[in-house]
């Protein structure tokens, strides 16, 4: 029974050309958005090429260098676009994925896109995630909306369950029916992804990343159809499900950030560098001051050498100063940022709680995740970047340490094929097995609600809905 | 027509009607929490602005008693000599700030995006790198603020709609359309009236708001009441675009669903289609141009004779010809190190002029959007009420690169004397960069002029085809 009510609700809506009208439309939103997406993603993947080619370049024909002003001089890791970055852009346009690497200071990520954009980046920006998101439930709303309320209003109702349909199944066939023309919008993503990437795409992650908007839809369509079989009225079902829709899409997820904010603040800029400035001048909580660190380590390195002063150091003891004071300089950026990202978490906690009202920021927080575009990705580059900074610092003050030179003797350089020997940072993308361990509320969340929903609608039978009328 | 009947029919449908009321209600709710999260992201700016200048101030008075006292520097640092141009530069003038206009909590803009404090320093530009915005979560950033701007914006118009969407429908489901005229007299005052006092309702409310913005920010000057104005007429729009599509004359059910279509093209899909094409014209890059002037180009000056950099020091400062440091051939390598810095600003200027172009082209392709995208309209004369829109901040770079480099221009002119540097001086160095702007604007004539001509077109063929019968 359940197939039947489904293809004959198919039929009906597929032949409806308002429903064809509305597709339509969102099909060629997702055309128009994929297409866009993909000039983006391709303008930036060689951008990203070019800067990254031409900062190894300049790195590599440093010649001969003094170690320590080539520290300074630096070099720069950017980070790879996945490629379904061009679906969701996530937190990207906001984060930047380009890094300065250089001695004493561990950069933040910069000229993020939205650091340079008009104010039009406060609006929601034209990619496939925002049609996927929140343009395809609507749609799916506007289809449902009086799936059963419009037949009790012209009194087919009764006279398809005198026919002998459950409730229960009525409920069943028209939500999967509706569900069944939203995996086609999806099944136009895949296509578009099948043509343009087929080869390179990571067919498992995209597998998910479709399978967490089907979920998504399905339960879209059974929480639409079952409003629609509470509502007296078509009009009154449509009020409920556009306002369930504006709070899930719009007003929870800026609302769950806002609150998220307030709860744990984040210290303001200032406040966090001069902190920072000063545990590494005082020592952290105020013990083992720079100075007093450089005395210490002098006795001990001349104790090591057996000699009486730095002069007669047969190395240079200024590159084993500066890899000691990089070394406290990382605790301290370590215990900083440490705290700043443990207050970030606990910001997302609040939006992850939000999401167990709202599904819409669960599929979101999903999709950013398989998209490699989510808040953890960037934080993974930039502890990556960070892991290599300190190697590639460290192998730069040994060099100025021991590669022949003097205490003092600044304008020393190193041999060009020293500098050339220095790995070029390489990013790996952790596994997807990674993603999904980050994102495991929103999994339960998304799961729990379509498990709601499955019963909301399983136990239909017991409403007296036939009596509304 | 019986206006007064009208008006007194309205009331008591507002009156016995929870689901309006409670819509009002958290209309202020939301309002009021708005504008008490953009307070707060307030404060925390004005106070980091606050602990900024006083840095500078106890950096600048420091100095001062060096120079009271007839001493170098501090009695640790001994070779810091505040006499010298190059250390004096050290200990002044370190910041410039973009402060938080009187009514900036109304709207963030782009406020989050940008650094609000700016280092003034020999090597300094618009686009340093440690001109950071406040930390941030991104997942906030990519959410936006949930600031009165988006109350205003996005949230009004839904009051709007929700207070008006079953005007006429109803009377249609119901069959008693025809006897409107009759008893009315007309349909086209009989609609205009009811979402008059609707719109009246919706701007009543935002009236509210704007006065706790107002009162928050301690602000009641002309942009109060032209923002205020601004909302009026942008509920002024909606009212029109409502009347539009009751000129239908469908039922409730067709009136919700082209409402929220139209609330979804207006408010997400046209920006969103606006920001696409500004992404096409002006793609994000990976600025390499700033990059390259801060560090493969700057470097690449280093390996220049002082003499050779001449041009450029002419170029900025044409005095120097004359200078009789410039005439002689003893080289000083402290005054030699302007030289540098000059064509280190000259570099800055060129990369920071590309990259400005792009930002500028960003803004105007945003502002030209307004003639098909009435939400941008009414976020841009927000931003500009509030100094927060991207072109205050176009503004706020601009003042940044003459400040830098009128310091820059003024340590040259000393270091040429070839005198000590005293605390007058040190003073005239302090002044190069000025008093901290908040760039508060008006709204542009541009959103006006949009909101209006959308509302009187709009508008006026909806009362024409009420009136056409």
């Amino acid at each position: 029974m359940v197939r039947l009510i489904l293809s004959n609700e198919l039929k009906g809506s597929l032949r409806d050309r308002r429903v064809q009208l509305l597709a339509g439309f969102t099909a060629l939103l997702l055309l128009l958005s994929a297409w866009s997406g993909q000039g983006t993603y391709t303008h930036l993947a060689d951008a990203r090429e070019q800067a990254a080619a031409k900062a190894e370049a300049e790195w590599d024909s440093l010649g001969a260098y003094n170690p320590h002003s080539a520290a300074h001089f630096g070099t720069y890791a950017y980070r790879p676009l996945g490629l379904l970055r061009m679906l969701d852009a996530g937190v990207q346009p906001f984060t930047g994925d380009v890094l300065k690497v250089e001695g004493h200071v561990a950069n933040e990520a910069l000229y993020a896109e939205a650091s340079r954009s008009s104010s039009l980046m406060r609006f929601s920006a034209f990619q496939p995630a925002l049609v996927l998101q929140a343009i395809v439930p609507l749609l799916l709303i506007f289809l449902a909306f009086g799936s059963i309320a419009r037949e009790r209003e012209t009194g087919t109702l009764k006279m398809l369950v005198l026919q002998g349909a459950s409730f229960r199944q009525l409920m069943a066939g028209k939500a999967l029916a509706y569900w069944i023309i939203s995996l086609g919008l999806l099944l136009v993503t895949v296509l578009i992804m099948a043509i343009l990437y087929g080869g390179q795409m990571a067919w498992d992650t995209f597998a998910l990343f479709m399978l967490a908007y089907a979920l998504y839809y399905l339960l879209a369509a059974l929480l639409s159809v079952y409003v629609s079989a509470r509502a007296r009225r078509s009009s009154s079902a449509l009020a409920v499900l556009l306002g369930g829709w504006l709070l899930w899409v719009f007003i929870l997820p800026k609302l769950a950030a806002q609150l998220g904010q307030s709860l744990y603040p984040l210290p303001s800029r200032i406040v966090f560098e001069e902190q920072m400035r000063e545990d590494r001048k005082k020592g952290l909580d105020g013990h083992n001051p720079s100075d007093e660190r450089r005395k210490a380590l002098e006795e001990k390195v001349l104790l090591e050498y057996e000699v009486d002063s730095i002069e007669q150091l047969p190395i240079n003891f200024d590159g084993i100063v500066m890899q000691a004071d990089e070394e406290y300089g990382n605790q301290v950026w370590d215990k900083h940022f440490g705290d700043y990202y443990q207050t970030v978490q606990q910001q997302n906690r609040v939006i992850e709680w939000a999401s167990a009202l709202a599904p819409f920021l669960a599929v979101r927080n999903l999709s950013m995740a398989l998209a490699g575009t989510s808040l953890y990705d960037h934080l993974h580059f930039q502890q990556s970047v960070e892991d290599y900074r300190r190697g590639w610092v460290k192998a730069l003050n040994d060099e100025h340490a021991y590669g022949g030179s003097k205490t003092g003797e600044w304008s020393w350089k190193a041999e060009a094929a020293f500098f050339q020997s220095m790995e070029d940072y390489t990013y790996e993308r952790p596994g997807l097995s990674w993603s999904l361990a980050n994102r495991w509320p929103e999994i339960v969340v998304l799961l729990a609600w379509l498990l709601v929903a499955v019963g909301l609608v399983a136990f239909s039978r017991n409403l007296s809905v036939l009596d509304q009328n | 027509m019986n206006i007064k009947g009208i008006l007194t029919m309205e009331w008591v449908q507002l009156w016995r009607s929870p689901m309006r009321w409670s819509a009002i209600i958290v209309y202020l709710a939301l309002g009021a929490y708005a504008v008490f999260s953009g307070q707060q992201y307030v404060q925390k700016w004005a106070v980091a602005i606050d602990k900024v200048e006083l840095e500078e101030k106890e950096m600048a008075e420091q100095a001062l008693s060096w120079y009271a006292e007839g001493v170098k520097g501090p009695e640790d640092r001994a070779w810091v000599d505040i006499q010298q141009p190059l250390w004096a530069s050290w200990y002044t003038g370190s910041y410039f700030c973009k402060t938080p206009a009187p009514l900036a909590v109304v709207s963030l803009g782009v406020s989050d995006t940008r650094s609000n404090y700016a280092r003034i320093s020999r090597f300094s530009s618009p686009f340093d790198t440690r001109n950071k915005p406040e930390l941030i979560n991104p997942e906030q950033l990519m959410a936006g603020h949930f600031d009165l701007a988006f109350v205003l914006v996005f949230l009004s118009p839904l009051l709007l709609l929700l207070l008006s969407f079953d005007i006429l429908g109803y009377e249609r489901d119901e069959g008693m359309l025809p006897l409107i005229p009759l008893q009315a007299g007309s349909l086209a005052a009989w609609a205009g009236l009811r979402v008059g006092f609707q719109w009246s309702l919706a701007f009543a409310a935002t009236a509210v708001l704007w006065l706790m913005a107002a009162w928050a920010a301690g602000s009641w000057g002309l942009s109060l009441w032209l923002g205020l104005l601004l909302s009026g007429l942008y509920l002024l729009f909606w009212g029109g675009l409502i009347l539009l599509v009751l000129s239908m004359r469908q039922g409730l059910s067709f009136n919700a669903l082209t409402l929220a279509i139209l609330w979804m093209v207006v408010s997400i899909l046209l920006p969103a289609a606006a920001n696409l094409w500004g992404q096409a014209q002006y793609p994000h890059d990976y600025s390499t141009e700033i990059t390259d002037a801060q560090r493969a180009d700057r470097y690449a000056l280093y390996d220049k004779e002082a003499e050779e950099l001449e041009p450029q020091l002419f170029e900025v400062f044409p005095e120097a010809r004359h200078s009789a440091y410039v005439q002689d051939t003893v080289r000083d390598p402290l005054i030699d190190r302007h030289y540098y810095d000059v064509a280190g600003l000259l570099l800055n200027e060129a990369a920071a002029a590309e990259a400005v172009a792009t930002e500028a082209g960003r803004e105007r392709l945003a502002r030209k959007s307004t003639w098909y995208n009435p939400a941008y309209a009414m976020q841009m004369g927000l931003d500009a009420v509030a100094g927060n829109s991207s072109a205050a901040y176009l503004a706020f770079n601009a003042d940044i690169s003459a400040a830098v480099k009128a310091k820059v221009v003024q340590l040259l002119a000393f270091a040429l004397e070839k005198e000590p540097l005293d605390a007058e001086k040190f003073q005239v160095l302090r002044q190069t960069v000025g008093p901290n702007p908040n760039y508060a604007g008006q709204v542009p004539g541009r959103s006006w002029l949009v909101l209006l001509l959308y509302t009187v077109l709009i508008g006026g063929i909806g009362v024409w085809r009420l009136r056409k019968g």
